[in-house]
């Protein structure tokens, strides 16, 4: 019995004396970052990778596309070419591989220069309302009384407006010019701002809940002891904390907003002459029966988008809080 | 021993007689609740919140469509001949030569009396044009509300029981594709599949059969139930048959919200110890799943209800367009275009009045549900 707490105070005096050794030496490792530990769980996901590589495609697809496909997406140029496969509403063929729609134009070039439009409405109207959000949110969470309950009605109303019929009047506006400022909008300009002005109310309370929750943690109950002020607390302390969430609900917001613009284009609302997706289904509705990849294409075009960007989204917070898997 | 009998005695005193009990106690239990019950007077305050979000609404939808532009130039583009006199005498009946605001809160004070108003165009009231799109729209989103309610609960009790298995996956795969399909694109495959070239099976637009008799009411009312029971019945297999494509649509769109939702919160029930002491106790699987379970796990679900229902009415016009399906969706979309201002503010007000409503309902079914919720 002695002997054996002798021997086990001689291991406890050894590894004493190797953490103290240890103590003085670097460490070999840099211990991981919390953007690299998400990152590698985001890698894990092999459908999030391939939702990912679907996103870089478009992407390149968009940049590219003026190289890859030089015609403007408006040409009626196809419609005389009846020797090489053109002409009006045409099936398939090799220098029009997607056919030709109704008025003529290629419509594999229109897909290609729409996927620019797609991309950059959902992507920016997204970063509009998630900015818009995030100010109102922290802004209700950190000074609550009477700021909080303003901000928390107008969230209530935007909450609670038809979101469809509101964007279709106000598209309607928008392209009717009648005040000077607004005049001569692109179809991209004006998607973006309605979108990104009617979608951040649900952000806009998360992001209130969130800064709540935090305000009572004890690292901000010190930096207010400290004498920090109001902004550096925010920017510094608070919302660092809550940007997992942030970046969830923005991704996830993408596949929503390019919904939404498609959605108002296929109604026939925006530019006309603009070669976005829900407008190339829209051109192509007419032609279901004879003609169905004028309607397809694209509007598989807008699913796989979407889905990657719901997927990539999916997998952002299974990777920044593994809890909320469930 | 004797503090127990005196506690029993304050509790329950035998104030009024077992008869009177048997006969009123129901009812008077339920007045008597009403004094002093907190149910009552959330509702209340949840009521008067109501107010300022639907005058807001109704001000922003009002101040952007009249900045549209004017709904005479559509007149005026289609009658070259027209005078400024007779463009003036036109303005001054549709009253719109009244400053804006004036035109809002009339505007407002026709709608508190349930008035309307006439429609530009057709000069009639807005309640008769509108009256049958929204009974159509209605029983669409109605019916597709309970269908996909049903499917999710199912496909969300068996995604959560068999946790982490093939049929999980599936059912969040299915989720997903929903969350992900356009509206439009998912309805017009289900035309070219099932109403196109390949399978005619279902309609693929349009509401009712041309010229099918409506349900004779006044036959029953005369007592010739024969006549009555067929019209009825090949009236609503007609309605039926051409809701199938459409709600099919709605279905497959709303499904994922709800079904994830299910899964989630039933997931999150199913770690709790008092499921673990139902099954300690020896019931079955299936008294533990939905009397123990489900009925715990919808609670959460409810809450989301309201928001549901905003977004699908508000996604209506595309699913109505995609099937030209008469229904409000469909006409906003065509009113819009020619500026019929008392219109579009009555659709798109009842609209958000139906959702400001099912967001009211939805938190007094809520707090009035589960008692643990503060006020």
């Amino acid at each position: 019995m002695a002997t054996m707490s002798d021997t086990e105070k001689v291991k406890k005096e050894k590894t004493a004396a190797e953490l103290i050794r240890i103590g003085d030496q670097k460490p070999v490792e840099k211990s991981p970052s919390h953007w690299s530990v998400v990152w590698k769980r985001f890698q894990k996901n092999k459908l999030a990778i391939y939702g990912f590589f679907v996103i870089l495609v478009v992407t390149i697809i968009a940049v590219l596309g003026p190289v890859i496909s030089p015609d403007s997406p408006t040409s009626l140029a196809p419609l005389f070419d009846k020797y090489g496969g053109g002409g009006a509403d045409e099936r398939p063929s090799l220098k029009y591989p997607i056919g030709t729609d109704t008025l003529g134009r290629d419509i594999l070039t229109r897909i290609i220069w729409g996927s620019k439009i797609s991309l950059i409405v959902g992507v920016v109207a997204s970063l509009v309302s998630t900015l818009i959000g995030v100010i109102l949110g922290a802004l209700a969470g950190y000074y609550r009384g009477l700021t909080e309950e303003i901000i928390m009605r107008i969230t209530d109303m935007f909450l609670a407006v038809p979101f469809l019929l509101i964007a279709i009047v106000a598209v309607q506006f928008l392209r009717s010019g009648r005040i000077a400022i607004l005049q001569n909008l692109s179809h991209t300009t004006i998607m973006i701002s309605v979108l990104g002005l009617f979608g951040w109310a649900g952000l806009c309370r998360l992001v209130t809940a969130e800064v709540k929750r935090v305000m009572t943690l004890e690292y901000v109950q010190a930096a207010i002891c400290l004498g920090a002020n109001d902004w550096r607390i925010i920017s510094k302390h608070i919302l660092p904390n809550i940007l997992a969430s942030i970046i969830v609900i923005t991704t996830l917001n993408i596949g929503g907003n390019i919904l939404s613009e498609a959605g108002l284009s296929f109604l026939g609302f925006g530019d006309i002459q603009s070669a976005s997706w829900g407008r190339i289904v829209n051109d192509g509705v007419e032609n279901l029966r004879t003609n169905p990849e004028q309607t397809f294409v694209a509007g598989f075009g807008i699913f796989f988008l979407v889905l990657a960007f719901n997927i990539v989204g999916d997998a952002l917070r299974d990777a920044m809080d593994p809890r909320l898997k469930d | 021993m004797s503090e127990i009998h005196s506690v029993e005695e304050t509790v329950a005193p035998e104030r009024v007689s077992k008869e009177y009990r048997e006969r009123f106690g129901k009812i008077r239990d339920f007045f008597g609740g009403l004094t002093n019950n907190r149910v009552l007077i959330y509702s209340f305050r949840r009521i008067l919140t109501i107010i300022p979000l639907f005058i807001g609404i109704s001000i922003i939808t009002f101040a952007l469509m009249y900045m549209i532009g004017d709904p005479l130039s559509y007149l005026i583009q289609q009658n070259p001949h027209i005078t400024p006199a007779d463009i003036d005498r036109i303005r001054e009946s549709l009253g719109l030569n009244r400053p804006p605001v004036q035109q809002y809160l009339v505007w407002l004070w026709g709608f508190v009396r349930f008035d309307l108003g006439l429609t530009f165009f057709s000069r009639e009231p807005v309640i008769q044009e509108i009256g049958n799109y929204l009974t159509e729209t209605l029983k669409l989103q109605v019916t597709q509300f309970l269908i996909s309610l049903i499917i999710s609960i199912l496909l969300g009790v068996l995604a959560a029981k068999f946790q982490n298995t093939w049929i999980d996956s599936g059912v969040s795969a299915l989720a997903l594709l929903g969350l992900s399909m356009p509206i439009f694109v998912f309805g017009n495959l289900l035309i070219y599949i099932f109403a196109g070239r390949g399978l005619n099976w279902f309609p693929s637009g349009k509401a009712h059969s041309t010229g099918i008799a409506p349900i004779n009411w006044d036959a029953l009312w005369h007592g010739n139930v024969g006549v009555f029971l067929k019209t009825f019945f090949v009236y609503t297999g007609d309605t039926l048959w051409y809701m199938v494509l459409p709600v099919a649509t709605l279905v497959f769109a709303s499904l994922a919200l709800f079904t994830r939702l299910v899964r989630g919160s039933m997931l999150e029930i199913l770690r709790q110890d008092y499921i673990l002491a139902a099954r300690a106790n020896g019931l079955s699987e299936r008294a533990v799943l939905i009397g123990h379970g489900l009925r715990n796990a919808l609670l959460p679900v409810v809450t989301y209800i309201g928001l549901f229902v905003g977004g699908v009415l508000a996604g209506a016009p595309i699913t109505e367009t995609v099937f030209s399906y008469p229904g409000l969706g469909n006409k906003f979309v065509q009113y819009i275009n020619k500026l019929d201002h008392p219109l579009i503010m009555a659709i798109s007000m009842i609209i958000t009045l139906m959702i400001l409503i099912a967001n009211l309902i939805t938190d007094i079914a809520y707090v009035w549900v589960d008692p643990r919720i503060e006020l």
